[in-house]
């Protein structure tokens, strides 16, 4: 009778199965609670996610005037204004298709002044909701999450943060020409873990190798992805592809 | 009675919902998700944020449902199922603690009976039994217009009793389908609706066991009113033939004629019964 929650992997055949089945138990999750917080990355792997969401909710009609938001990272220098920021995307698939009011969202704001108040701020808009109810994360090529890279403090809530090298490459993806992407603002570690549902998507063979670090890796810093694995609530979704790295003994 | 205001707390395994209950609605309705973590302070941590968003002068006293073990008398919440860290939580005293008001605690299913005798089906009766039929079956009763808790709160565990090779919860209850024929409940209702006629066929050897778990009660307590709730309600047309077939056949022709069997129509029910347990002890 006892069912304990704990860290589940979730395999897909295809990536459009994942994000369906996420989306799934995301909406289930959410439907009944008032005014819930919900956590967002941007990224190519959770776009199918999102527009899942979207189309359930239209779909089922579900209420979601009540939902809030606050966004995983961004680029410095950049905000929503900017073609290839993290708000962009996310305006695109998520705020735009569903209407969010502006005053639901706390999303970083890369050109701001102080980076540091703009960290505050992000951080009080939690407090006020308590707790992120559920975060949605993607899984980066070098085992980062949000921009928390390899080295990171686990303690650290938002803060400035100083981009890998190959985080700055792959970056690159979402602008149309050369970008300079040195530092982001991110949600730290300890406020990541804080929430009361984590959902990590990863998808395609090139994420295969660091899919399989994730879960067969000590705990570490080293690899923020693995930091993960302290958290009870934790579903790794991964569609075929990526996951053949994986142990077989993994916890299904 | 039941023009008080009080705030009906219903706390599941992973959400928790709270209303503000006033004349018999809910005026004010708020939930959260409950930690995965499942920390005893963690859930704490909600449950009075949830309950500190709604809380005014005008209430007068706070009812909560837990699906678990729960000493009425003392408050004491045991063996929280889906929170496994929730084995013993002076829960009661520590809601009256922080709210300075009388705190009531009782099981989910007790608080579904209660919901439905204050505010639902049950309105017009001194006796009934609620009987909440999801994965698992739980009931509560109401004995002379009070509900009936037992020495240790558990009351009522019709599921419990030996039934063929096995409980009756394992025959009457959704686990049916898993345990007969390794089926999703869920899948099953999907297949019904589309008018396959196995997954009827299933419905009506489920509506058989239920029919000899509601005559097992009824040879306990010759009830009048039985109302079923949770989540496998909702396929009663497809159960009830079968069950009031079974029914039928009890030794007792007086009660069968007199019984009725309703069907919950109470939204909130869960929120609506644990505000009837902060209006109970009032009386």
């Amino acid at each position: 009778m006892h069912k304990k929650l704990e860290m589940k992997i979730i395999i897909n055949d295809s990536y459009e199965d994942m994000s369906r089945a996420a989306a799934k138990e995301i909406l289930e999750l959410l439907e009944p609670l008032s005014s819930p917080l919900l956590c967002i990355a941007s990224g190519d792997t959770p776009a199918g996610l999102y527009k899942e969401m979207v189309d359930q909710v239209n779909r089922k009609h579900i209420n979601t005037s009540e939902w809030n938001y606050v966004g995983l990272d961004e680029w410095m220098g950049m905000n929503g204004y900017d073609e290839g920021s993290c708000r962009y995307y996310i305006d695109q698939q998520v705020f735009d298709p569903l209407n969010v009011p502006l005053k639901r969202i706390a999303f970083f704001d890369g050109t701001v002044n102080d980076p540091v108040k703009e960290c505050e701020r992000v951080e009080r808009f939690i407090q006020a909701h308590k707790r992120i109810d559920i975060a949605i994360l993607g899984l980066g090529m070098n085992g980062h999450i949000g921009m928390n890279e390899p080295g990171t403090s686990a303690s650290l809530r938002s803060h400035v943060s100083k981009l890998d090298p190959q985080t700055q490459e792959v970056g690159q993806k979402y602008f149309k020409s050369k970008t300079a992407l040195t530092k982001g603002l991110t949600l730290g570690m300890a406020t990541i873990l804080e929430a009361k549902h984590i959902f990590l998507l990863v998808s395609g063979t090139k994420k295969a190798s660091i899919a399989g670090k994730m879960i067969t890796e000590e705990i570490s810093e080293q690899l923020p992805c693995t930091l993960l694995r302290n958290h009870s609530g934790l579903r790794i979704y991964l569609d075929k592809d990526a996951a053949v790295q994986l142990p077989s003994n993994y916890p299904k | 009675m039941k023009q008080q205001t009080v705030i009906g707390i219903d706390l599941g395994g992973t959400n928790i919902r709270a209303g503000l209950v006033r004349d018999g609605r809910i005026d004010k309705l708020v939930s959260t998700l409950v930690p995965a973590d499942g920390q005893v302070q963690h859930v704490l941590d909600e449950l009075f944020f949830l309950t500190d968003k709604i809380i005014g002068v005008e209430v007068k006293g706070i009812g909560i449902g837990v699906p678990g073990l729960v000493d009425p008398d003392s408050g004491v919440v045991f063996d929280v199922i889906n929170i496994p860290a929730w084995q013993e939580v002076p829960l009661q005293q520590l809601m009256e603690k922080r709210y300075h008001l009388p705190v009531m605690i009782n099981n989910d299913a007790n608080c579904f009976a209660l919901g439905e005798y204050c505010f639902g089906k049950g309105r017009d009766q001194k006796n009934m039994v609620g009987l909440t039929i999801g994965t698992g079956l739980g009931a509560g009763i109401i004995l002379n217009g009070q509900l009936y808790s037992g020495m240790n709160g558990a009351a009522g565990e019709f599921g419990m009793i030996p039934y063929l090779d096995k409980y009756i919860e394992y025959y009457a209850s959704g686990q049916f389908f898993q345990n007969c024929y390794g089926l999703d409940g869920g899948a099953v209702y999907q297949q019904a609706l589309n008018g396959e006629e196995k997954a009827i066929r299933q419905y009506q050897e489920f509506g058989t066991h239920l029919g000899n778990a509601i005559k097992t009660i009824l040879y306990a307590l010759d009830m009048e009113c039985i109302i079923l709730g949770g989540s496998v309600r909702h396929a009663y047309p497809y159960f009830s033939g079968a069950m009031w077939e079974q029914v039928k056949t009890l030794a007792f022709s007086r009660t069968v004629k007199q019984l009725k069997i309703e069907i919950s129509e109470l939204e909130n029910g869960a929120i609506l019964g644990a505000a009837g347990l902060a209006l109970e002890s009032k009386k």
